[in-house]
């Protein structure tokens, strides 16, 4: 209802078909594929696309144990493939994400948030395991492996940080195909219920071009030909939003057999004008007054006074101005496909207010406003960009939903977790599943949830009421916190009416850890992974399908701190106290009472020390000892002596 | 009870119940504060706890409820008549109710036989002293469960000094089930109903057997009401291996914050020894007084258990004015009212500069909660002396002066 296909993805599918059917005669196939969208304010979203398939499971050998085994992978990478085969993964999803996707502004999120991870690392798989702790021994093994593979900190995956079976997840592939059989296994197959469902974030991790890196090496042009040489970390990080996706799932179908299918995908938002300012003054400094972009409408405007405009509106920049690099030649690795040209292409998205030109100065004609170009030669590839309006850009639809999360209350013992979801449709309430893992650390008290709708114009929300909280909260999946083990899990099937605002909060108390617990910064906070909000369709034959997602942005949480310098001396502190208890108790218990006039000639305590005192000073003054001072030794000997003799 | 005692119960109860309704934030605001309420007792958590068994979550299956399985039923049945909200009427009724009890219990102790050629406050001060203290009122006020569990371990040290054998053992075994630590008071009641003329071991030996069967009773309703034993590892296992560092009055927390890893486990073995130390050397040494015993037990384990809480002190308190013939021997015990009152004053106020302004850090709290520990050593060992002092001069001749050798 509310979801139109982006014109992307039409374009990407059409590629797809025709490399699936050119590739029916070829082993594996591969595929690249660029496509190039303005977004208002002078961004451009830049959507890099490689998908890989693997030679069919048919001309691959099965391992004695039954497993899928493949012995040939072709063009299909074989650090994943080994990584994939050895923990029995039957699907993969890999995220690495940074930045801030905003929506207002530029609608759907690329792929219809199918690709789009939430800020730092995000991976989540099927598993085959005939037990839970099989499938949960092998999801850390296959993490570990991503994380050496990835160069990311993935090994920190750990059951803290995973959540095992959200709803909010469907496979891609069809996990009752024939993929799991295999020769002799018949037709009764139940394997799909040894799949189990792990997700796991890490939004603390900064992604960064060491794990681009790896990323690029997975590609069979390593990134040095093809569209994948644009892809400069410089460039992809330096962006107001970049999403990489590594998705492995298996294809199968009756005909050819089972592949493996790998899709990578890089979408990044980069900010033009800053991209053209580094080509030519890598040092920010101010522009000349000429050079200045001034509102004319503002009443003060004049000569010496401008006020900026947000973006100049007249651009004029080329491909390799925003990438700092031209395309080198195609990435041609299908040579035994006829037709190569859609196996690598450039394609833009752009209005009829844009110019488009190649490198020898051809214009392109952009009808309808979609151009697309097949790197099939060796030459480097470039193009121009140029408008006089850069706010035309194509409509992007806008997203069906909207989120926002926050954290509410102060100081550190305890807070407050507030989720806005907003329905913009007119007409169409929408169904949701809200996902919230939140880490041990954070004591959520979901007896103080609390769902409050308010109309979109801003209306004071109405008392939360029971009534309102079944009708929005269709269902609710919980799993509470266990101290070290296991974070909390939360689940919501929602239903927002038009037009809508549904609130969301709850309270939360926050905890100390062990010493060795904080990371190094500690004061810095801790991050909590993005809530995760699933659309979803019911389609005309009454299935439910999963239409868009999207993340919220992860939170920092402050917990109190200890003195990290502290250790001895609180050891020797809170031990002194406990010995002075001790001591004083087993004094008093053990020891005999006497009457203190039975202990003879009593001397008053301070008068004893002032003699002993005394006696010592003058000994050590007076070595060999004058009269008054062996008096006094005498005495306090005889004292000691008596004193013996009572005890 | 005579007529004054009535009066200030009555003033009591109209106290917490205009305190609760006129002012209903002081709960939430109390409730914050860690001195007061643990993890172990906490009101909210006891509500988390029941809303995950009404929705059909085991409470026991995470780290949210750590308080014993009994609490939900009560509260869940309790439900039936109104709202569990903390200002509500039954919640009102419930604490009001409990408090009452311990004071009633307190007073009948006074009264009891066993004490009665000792000289003894009158029964409206000893119920005012309970009633009126501010920190059994705070306690109150946030709700902490250990109001019901020491209502229910003061009503077990009634019975036993009226001789009611069942009474006095149900009351103990549902005492050491909301609070494991009153389980240390097990040693001091069998030497009280052995020391009895007469069928001595038998009876110690009934009451025994009486106990531990009522606390298996107790474990198996948990378990029927759960479906699984889980819940002794949620709630005296946490208590064991201490895993909720939050802040309290106890030595416990920084200690284990601060403690290498390594040596977790060892201290924590030498801690859970060190509170359980005490209880037979004092129950041998004060077999003459099992009431002081059970006193000086209370106290040590206020200042030693993992989860302490202010409450705890006001029992403390209570207990020991039962005991008034030592106040004539106790030496310290200025100095100590002051170092406590000292560190009541500066623990909220240090605890709110560490979490809420940022402006000191946890040793300013945790360097208080020193102080709390010392001036409770401090009591307890004065009084603790008072007694031997007292049983060594046979009570007369106070003038005489007495030393230890």
């Amino acid at each position: 209802m509310i979801l139109l296909l982006p014109k992307i993805h039409i374009l990407a599918v059409c590629v797809l078909c025709h490399v699936s059917n050119c590739a029916a005669a070829s082993s594996s196939s591969y595929s690249e594929h660029l496509d190039l969208t303005p977004l208002p304010r002078n961004n451009l979203l830049a959507s890099f696309n490689f998908e890989v398939y693997s030679d069919p499971a048919a001309e691959n050998g099965f391992r004695n144990d039954g497993q899928l085994f493949w012995a040939h992978y072709g063009l299909f990478p074989r650090s994943v493939g080994q990584i994939v085969q050895s923990t029995h993964t039957h699907e993969l999803h890999l995220r690495f994400t940074q930045g801030w996707w905003d929506a207002e502004e530029w609608g759907l999120l690329p792929h219809n948030g199918k690709y789009a991870g939430g800020s730092g690392v995000e991976v989540w798989a099927w598993i085959a395991g005939e037990s839970d702790t099989q499938a949960e021994n092998r999801w850390y093994e296959l993490v570990n492996g991503l994380s050496g593979l990835f160069c990311a900190s993935l090994n920190f995956v750990d059951s803290t940080r995973t959540t095992p079976n959200p709803i909010s997840f469907r496979p891609d592939s069809n996990m009752r195909s024939s993929f799991l059989s295999y020769p002799g296994s018949g037709e009764n197959n139940t394997a799909s219920s040894d799949l189990h469902l792990y997700h796991g974030s890490l939004p603390r991790e900064t992604v960064c071009t060491e794990n681009l890196t790896p990323f690029l090496k997975l590609l069979p042009c390593k990134g040095r030909a093809g569209i994948s040489s644009l892809l400069d970390g410089h460039r992809i990080f330096d962006s107001k939003w970049q999403s990489m996706a590594l998705d492995f799932v298996p294809i199968c179908d009756p005909d050819s057999g089972c592949r493996l299918h790998m899709t990578q995908k890089v979408d990044v938002v980069l900010d033009v004008q800053r991209s053209l300012q580094r080509q030519h003054s890598p040092i920010p400094h101010p522009p000349p007054t000429e050079e200045l972009q001034c509102d004319r409408s503002k009443p003060y405007h004049s000569e010496s006074i401008c006020f900026p405009l947000p973006s100049p509106e007249v651009v004029d920049w080329k491909l390799s101005d925003i990438f700092g690099l031209k395309i080198k030649s195609s990435c041609l690795v299908d040579q035994t496909c006829e037709n190569e040209a859609s196996s690598s292409s450039v394609c833009t998205h752009i209005t009829p207010a844009w110019r488009l030109s190649r490198e020898d100065g051809t214009v392109v004609s952009s009808t309808p406003s979609n151009a697309c170009f097949s790197l099939h030669d060796s030459n480097e590839f470039d193009l121009f960009f140029s408008t006089a309006n850069s706010t035309s850009v194509s409509q992007n639809d806008q997203p069906p939903v909207y989120i926002q999360r926050s954290m509410t209350g102060r100081g550190q013992q305890n807070g407050g977790i507030q989720t806005i979801i907003y329905n913009p449709s007119m007409t169409d309430s929408v169904s949701l599943i809200y996902l919230e893992s939140l880490p041990w650390y954070m004591k959520p008290y979901i007896h103080t949830m609390v769902a409050t709708l308010s109309s979109a114009d801003s209306a004071p929300p109405a008392s939360p009421s029971t009534s309102l909280e079944q009708e929005v909260i269709k269902r609710t999946l919980y799993r509470p916190f266990l101290e070290r083990v296991r974070g909390t899990y939360l689940e919501l099937k929602l239903e927002v009416p038009p037009e809508s605002r549904l609130t969301l909060s709850y309270d939360f108390d926050k905890t100390l850890l062990y010493l060795a617990e904080y990371p190094p910064d500690a004061n810095r906070g801790f991050d909590v992974p993005p809530g995760i909000l699933t659309v979803l369709t019911k389609g005309a034959d009454g299935n439910i399908s999963y239409t868009y997602a999207l993340r919220t942005s992860s939170l920092l949480l402050s917990l109190p701190t200890p003195d990290f310098s502290m250790p001895y001396n609180v050891i020797i502190l809170t031990s002194t106290v406990m010995a002075l208890a001790f001591g004083t108790v087993y004094n008093i218990l053990v020891r005999r009472f006497v009457y203190e006039d039975d202990l003879g000639e009593h001397t008053p305590l301070l008068q004893r020390i002032k003699q002993r005192i005394r006696a010592r000073f003058v000994k050590q003054k007076t070595p060999a000892g004058s009269n008054k001072s062996g008096k006094v030794k005498e005495r306090t000997d005889a004292e000691d002596r008596g004193r013996d003799k009572k005890t | 009870m005579d007529s004054r005692t009535w009066a200030v119960v009555l003033a009591a109860a109209v106290l917490r119940l205009s305190l609760s309704s006129l002012f209903p934030v002081l709960h939430s605001v109390l409730g914050q504060h860690v001195e007061v309420t643990t993890s172990m007792t906490s009101f909210k958590q006891l509500k988390e706890g029941l809303h995950l068994y009404e929705i059909g979550i085991s409470p026991y299956d995470g780290g949210v409820y750590h308080q014993a399985p009994i609490f939900l039923l009560l509260f869940k049945f309790l439900g039936k008549f109104g709202s569990t909200a903390p200002n509500s009427l039954v919640i009102n009724g419930l604490y009001i109710f409990a408090d009452v009890l311990t004071s009633y219990f307190l007073c009948a102790i006074s009264k009891s036989p066993s004490l009665a050629n000792t000289d003894q406050l009158a029964s409206w001060v000893i119920a005012s002293i309970y009633l009126f203290n501010p920190l059994v009122i705070t306690t109150n006020i946030t709700r902490s469960t250990a109001v019901l569990s020491n209502a229910a371990m003061i009503g077990s040290i009634a019975y036993a000094c009226y001789n009611r054998n069942l009474l006095s053992a149900m009351f103990l075994a549902l005492a050491s089930h909301m609070n494991i630590y009153t389980v240390y008071l097990v040693p001091p009641f069998l030497l009280l109903w052995t020391s009895r003329k007469g069928s001595g071991m038998a009876s110690g030996a009934m009451y025994l057997l009486l106990y531990v069967a009522l606390s298996a009773g107790l474990a198996a309703i948990g378990y029927f009401m759960t479906g699984s034993m889980q819940y002794l590892s949620a709630t005296y296992g946490s208590l064991l291996f201490f895993e909720d560092l939050t802040p309290n009055m106890g030595l416990w927390w920084y200690f284990f914050m601060e403690m290498f890893d390594f040596f977790r486990p060892l201290f924590t073995y030498i801690f859970h020894l060190y509170s359980l130390i005490y209880v037979l050397p004092i129950t041998f040494r004060l077999h003459n007084y099992p009431l002081i015993a059970i006193t000086c037990i209370v106290g040590i384990t206020t200042l030693s258990k993992s989860y302490p809480e202010l409450g705890d002190l006001g029992v403390y308190v209570s207990l020991l004015t039962l005991s008034r013939f030592i106040f004539a021997n106790v030496r310290y015990i200025l100095v100590a009212t002051l170092v406590i009152i000292h560190a009541l004053v500066l623990a909220p106020s240090f605890y709110h500069l560490w979490i809420y302004l940022g402006s000191g850090n946890a040793n300013f709290f945790y360097a208080i909660t020193l102080v709390y520990t010392i001036g409770l050593t401090i009591i307890v060992t004065d009084t603790l002396r008072a007694t031997l002092v007292i049983e060594f001069t046979g009570g007369k001749d106070p003038s005489k002066a007495v030393v230890q050798t």
